[in-house]
């Protein structure tokens, strides 16, 4: 890829928000690229944070083994996230295995790398703050929803995390646009999948969900799906 | 923009482009400002779910649509 090519790629990064010309540059020039096949784990949980990751382009699932070796799911990373650079900038162990959901490609920087482009343009930094402070929120979001809120609720609100993070609308409702199985639902709402297929077979009998068996869910009530969201 | 047409624009749409439209939303009791959906319903959808009569709820939207207007004619002069 050319570099003007890489900085439209990266420009559209909030970590490149606020940018000037010159940290797009360096940012470009200095970057490796990493081609990811669907399936590939970009790196290991544990392992020593070596690289800094921006995902250009795909999907990537980010998991995480709990200590009682059960799988959740943390998040799903689009094009412009970052990945990896937190642990990289604590030097700290990945805390993560990223996985990608369909074919893509991430551009990589080297722990130095990073260091001297954050050292050279602030900009990056209060950016690298930005970004995490907005994660935090989230998973402290989400913890409180374990904490507190029933399980159904819960299992709304990460159906509409995914419609936020990249909803479209379609005939008849609202599509997320990659395949989310029950299984990862159940993961990403720490919950057992028998409670989620339970759930969503309710919902479908309701007519909030589309009863097709495609791989992506319509949400054909989208109203009806934020009440139970939101209810007390 | 006929009554007409903003029935079926899209409730984050409108929002977006006339913020003051938030006015009566909240008047109806409609939660949509700030809501996830909000870019996928349009507006007599949104009064679908809602259970609202589609004409009242577009007239007042329209009202508040021209509060946008009246406080930029203030402003300048």
């Amino acid at each position: 890829m050319d570099i003007n090519a890489r900085i439209t790629v990266l420009e559209r990064s909030s970590f490149f928000g606020g940018a000037d010309r010159d940290t797009l540059i360096h940012a470009a020039e200095t970057a490796n690229e990493h081609p990811l096949g669907k399936d590939e784990q970009l790196f290991h949980q544990g392992e020593e944070a070596s690289q800094s990751y921006l995902l250009a382009w795909g999907r990537v699932r980010l998991d995480q083994t709990t200590s009682d070796g059960r799988n959740v799911v943390i998040r799903y990373l689009g094009p412009g996230d970052l990945i990896g650079t937190v642990a990289v900038l604590r030097r700290k162990p990945y805390p993560a295995t990223p996985v990608a959901v369909e074919d893509g490609l991430t551009f990589f920087w080297s722990a130095g790398q990073k260091a001297m482009l954050i050292a050279e343009h602030p900009v990056l930094a209060t950016n690298a703050i930005e970004l995490t402070g907005s994660r935090l929120e989230e998973l402290q979001e989400r913890l409180r929803e374990v904490a507190t809120q029933r399980v159904e609720r819960r299992i709304a609100a990460t159906l509409l995390r995914q419609v936020r993070h990249a909803g479209r609308r379609v005939e008849g409702g609202v599509e997320i646009p990659f395949t989310l199985t029950r299984g990862e639902i159940a993961e990403l709402t720490a919950t057992t999948l028998h409670t989620v297929s339970r759930t969503l077979a309710a919902w479908e009998q309701e007519g909030i969900l589309s009863g097709k068996r495609s791989s992506h869910l319509v949400i054909t009530k989208p109203h009806r799906l934020v009440e139970i969201a939101e209810q007390e | 923009m006929s009554e007409s047409a903003l029935e079926s624009m899209i409730v984050g749409d409108i929002l977006s482009r006339w913020p003051a439209t938030a006015d009566a939303f909240n008047r109806y009791r409609m939660a949509c400002p700030g809501c996830v959906m909000a870019p996928f319903m349009t507006l007599s959808e949104a009064c679908a779910a809602y259970d609202l009569d589609i004409k009242e709820v577009t007239h007042a939207v329209r009202q508040s649509i021209g509060q946008d207007f009246s406080s930029q004619q203030e402003g300048s002069s």
